[in-house]
């Protein structure tokens, strides 16, 4: 009750302040001159991820961001994530030291592993049903060079795209061959001092570094296959990162019977903590390729994804400390072909076939045999495995009214075959003995889904958009998911727009049949929802834009793991959350400056059945600022980036007993890149970065406090994951026409 | 997979016997018609090829739904915004016949800008050819139009809208950019 208490007035505040703002706007615009007005025109970005239809961004519903290739390239953006982080606005990610965590507008969710945000890339959904896990982070596997732009669409998206797009959709566009001619072969490396207790830089000596580096190879070319035109765009890669080492402070570990936990050779017995020189590192080799050939788009991808991590929690609480053995790993194969005709002058139809296969194998290794749910004689293996496979067609049709795009209806259906499953095996470590197998469990189901959405500009500066999405899923029963949006070109160069969403979430195989020794299944929980109202003005004044807008989001059933007794938890509709908040956002450029900026702040509430409280992890605050020069000549390009976010609450801030209670403090990452060809060898180019994070931790507790204690007695200061503070790195690409 | 695999052959089947869908334009045929409508003011020759009104042929493939589909809705759009190059604009659309008869007609009518739609990209260097001396400002829905010869195309790239300008076809119809716009645009010879 506490959380509607006043809600009513804030929303009429917050939808009050872009009908002030229109005022305060209009009377300032002033009249550009043609080329100024053909650059603004040349400046609009071309959209499709908000209406599955290309559009100038702000006729889209809803909010959506662009980040183009030139800028990833241009401020040193290595990831999805760092391109959310240095050049987005409304998304944020959180690095654990494991695949990043990300979130939006206030809400972000622990161990979500990209469950709340959709990832598309060119038309196929990457997340999977095992554990709705998409990965923003190089593990990713979709290589940056071969990426036109991103388009962050912000706001509940389910009414197209079904499940998970709950912050909103990530939709990746690749380039077409045009755009990636020739032959590309990229090398980069990356370097980061050793670091001890607290984020603390101890060590530049070559054999104390952490380092990264990437080898890829790529093609961009047009051709001739049975007589029709054709492109064909790949790129492979191979991207590994180790170190930098961290140092950790000790902490007490005991089994549950109380005696010290044997950690390992590294570390004295039941006493987790030291360096960690074996447990930090990633290895992500992928390939991505598309051939365009007359009306068909066929894709594939591969990709491993490889990973140690230097803190417990994130999946490897059972392991040794800084065991090489334990280790997480990944593997995507996905293929998509989308044909695209049209029936007369007026109707278009669209039919795309998609297969993926995915798998998941957690490795802990650990000295205490009592760590596996089936003790071993010896040191003990726990090893969890994951799978599913998917395969799925979706028709969509499009009719338009007037044969001038003023009036289309689209009618989609979507339908596909999941089989996902999984167990816990118990292993004895030293001969590769199964010593028990628990929870293991397949299954086979049917998903399907039917959309339609109506586009209408009665009159030129009004676009309207509606449409709802019916989804019937056996895990989280049937949805329908609506949207309504509205576009006015309120004046010159002016829009204001107003919309309404909702999306859900149908629970992971992981959440409700994942069983494990500390995990039961739940079968009987159900989706998570999520209603967004949304409002935003944007102004255009020659190359400069700026936007402002405010939200309001409603969350329910969200699923969180809860303690059943002593020793076991199960994943059940617990919570609700609630917040509002605002958005904004300016770019331009003035000859050959170009700036640009964000600002997220929201205010977000928590309700469980104990009470309201704040949410963990989550940044109430965070955007990013940035600015860049093209010096002439061959002269670099100098670009400077910031990404900030304020505190935050640590994961186990409220239920971990710790006292203080541990929040991040306020951080922010600076990027200093140059970038230009090389003087005198046609088709080589570089880039050299730096980049340093003023804060020395994130909000997540590591150490064997990581677990859930919510009876503990009061443990004193929790030890906050560490922040890989510095990092350079230098890019060197040779591009070779055909 | 046997699913996926009929599905694979289908395709393959459908696509020998298809329209090429990787040459359309994917810059809205709005924003086009917004384009066209300033580039105008760029081609210092356009007010005296023009006169008082600035008459525009939009010309598309005789049975090529896709092409007739961006014709007409590129009509529609640039007859909304009533004036090119600063001057009213009336626009016509027609079926694409051939380049001698095109020439032939922006000389008897005097067309100051035509439209060509998707569809028309393999015809263009022939077009071009045959509109060598005519005073005309011709424009392609795609990228292709500009390098096989029309003057102005339009692409995108990394989610904007590109100018491509096709400076050899600007020289031989007529056609004199101010530097302002060449400074916005991608040129192809």
């Amino acid at each position: 009750m506490a959380l509607a208490r006043g809600n009513r007035r804030r929303t009429a505040l917050l939808f009050a302040l872009p009908c002030a703002l229109t005022a305060l706007l209009a009377s300032s615009v002033a009249r550009a001159d043609d080329a100024d007005e053909l650059a603004a025109l040349l400046d609009e970005h071309v959209v499709n991820g908000a209406s599955k239809s290309d559009e100038v961004a702000t006729d889209a519903p809803g909010t959506t961001s662009v980040i183009t290739a030139e800028d990833m390239r241009r401020y040193g953006i290595r990831s999805i994530a760092e391109a959310i982080d240095f050049l987005g606005m409304g998304l944020v990610t959180q690095n654990p030291l494991h695949s990043v965590e990300i979130g939006g507008r206030g809400v972000l969710l622990t161990s979500d592993f990209g469950n709340h945000v959709l990832l598309v890339v060119d038309g196929h959904v990457l997340n999977e049903p095992w554990g709705g896990t998409a990965y923003f982070e190089q593990g990713a596997g979709i290589p940056l060079e071969l990426v036109d732009h991103i388009e962050l669409v912000l706001g509940p998206g389910s009414v197209l795209y079904g499940g998970n797009a709950m912050f909103g959709v990530v939709n990746v566009v690749t380039k077409r061959a045009a755009s990636f001619a020739g032959l590309h072969f990229i090398g980069e490396g990356g370097l980061s001092p050793e670091q001890g207790g607290n984020g603390k830089l101890t060590s530049f000596a070559p054999g104390d570094l952490g380092g990264s580096y990437r080898l890829a190879a790529g093609i961009g070319h047009k051709l001739t296959l049975f007589g029709r035109p054709a492109e064909l765009t790949a790129q492979a890669e191979l991207y590994r990162q180790n170190g930098p080492t961290f140092l950790w402070d000790r902490q007490a570990s005991t089994n549950e019977d109380g005696t010290p936990t044997n950690v390992g050779a590294r570390a004295p017995v039941g006493q987790w903590g030291g360096r960690i020189r074996s447990q930090y590192d990633t290895s992500v080799p992928s390939v991505y390729a598309r051939l365009d050939l007359g009306s068909v788009s066929v894709m594939v991808r591969a990709e491993t994804y490889h990973r140690r991590t230097p803190t417990q929690g994130f999946g490897q609480l059972i392991s040794d400390f800084d065991e090489p053995r334990s280790f997480e790993r990944d593997r995507f194969v996905s293929a998509d072909v989308q044909y695209r005709t049209r029936f007369g002058s007026r109707f278009t139809f669209s039919a795309r076939g998609y297969a993926d296969a995915y798998d998941y194998l957690q490795n802990g290794y650990s000295s205490e045999p009592s760590s596996c749910s089936v003790p071993t004689a010896g040191p003990c293996l726990f090893v969890a495995r994951g799978h599913s496979r998917w395969i799925g067609s979706e028709l969509q049709g499009e009719y338009d009214w007037t044969g001038s795009g003023r009036l289309t209806t689209m009618l989609g259906v979507d339908g596909r075959v999941r089989q996902v499953g999984g167990e816990t095996n118990s292993v004895e470590a030293d001969t590769g003995v199964v010593a028990g197998v628990e929870g293991k469990k397949s299954m086979t189901e049917l998903v399907g889904a039917a959309y339609l959405q109506q586009r209408w500009t009665p009159v030129p500066f009004v676009h309207l958009n509606g449409g709802a999405r019916y989804d019937v899923d056996p895990r989280g029963g049937t949805r329908v998911s609506p949207r309504a949006a509205a576009a006015f070109d309120v004046w010159r160069n002016g829009v204001l727009k107003v919309s309404y969403a909702e999306a859900f979430r149908a629970p992971t195989f992981y959440e409700a049949f994942y069983a494990s020794p500390d995990q039961i299944p739940n079968p009987n929980i159900r989706s998570e929802t999520v209603r967004g109202l949304e409002s935003s003005i944007e102004q255009r004044l020659g190359r400069h834009k700026i936007l402002f807008g405010v939200f309001r989001t409603w969350w329910s059933d969200m699923l969180s793991i809860r303690p059943v007794d002593d020793n076991v938890s199960q994943y059940e509709n617990v919570s609700r959350i609630d917040n509002y908040g605002y958005n904004a956002r300016t770019e331009g450029a003035v000859g050959a400056f170009r700036y640009g900026g964000s600002v997220t702040g929201a205010y977000t509430r928590r309700g469980t059945p104990k009470g309201t409280e704040t949410l963990p992890v989550a940044p109430q605050l965070f955007g990013n600022l940035r600015a860049s020069y093209t010096l002439p000549g061959y002269w670099p390009t100098v670009a400077l980036a910031t990404t900030f976010v304020g505190t935050r609450p640590a994961d186990r801030a409220l239920d971990g007993n710790f006292d203080p209670a541990p929040y991040a403090p306020a951080s922010a990452e600076l990027r200093l890149t140059l970038s230009q060809r090389v003087p005198g060898v046609p088709g080589l180019s570089y880039r050299v970065a730096g980049s340093f994070t003023t804060g020395s931790v994130v909000p997540y507790v590591a150490g064997p406090t990581q677990s859930f204690a919510a009876d503990a007695e009061t443990r004193g200061a929790a030890q906050l994951t560490q922040v890989v503070r510095l990092v350079t790195f230098a890019t060197l690409q040779y591009d070779l026409p055909l | 997979m046997k699913a996926l695999l009929l599905t694979i052959i289908v395709l393959v089947a459908l696509t020998i016997g298809s329209d090429s869908w990787a040459e359309t334009s994917r810059v809205p045929v709005h924003l086009q018609a917004q384009l066209t409508g300033r580039l105008g003011t760029f081609d210092r020759n356009f007010q005296a090829r023009a006169g008082t009104v600035a008459r525009v042929l939009v010309l598309h493939k005789d049975g090529n739904a896709d092409s007739v589909s961006a014709a007409t809705a590129f009509a529609k759009a640039l007859g909304e915004i009533h004036q090119v190059g600063g001057l009213e604009a009336t626009v016509e659309e027609a079926a694409f016949i051939d380049g001698a008869k095109l020439a032939v007609r922006c000389r008897a009518q005097k067309i100051a800008l035509v439209y060509f739609a998707a569809g028309l990209e393999s015809e263009m260097s022939r077009v071009a050819q045959a509109l060598v001396g005519v005073d005309v400002l011709t424009i392609g829905g795609s990228s292709l139009y500009a390098v096989q010869g029309a003057v102005v195309a339009f692409d995108l790239e990394e989610a904007r809208p590109k100018l491509v300008l096709n400076l050899r076809s600007a020289k031989a119809q007529n056609v004199s950019f101010k530097a302002e716009l060449l400074k916005l645009a991608r040129i192809v010879e």
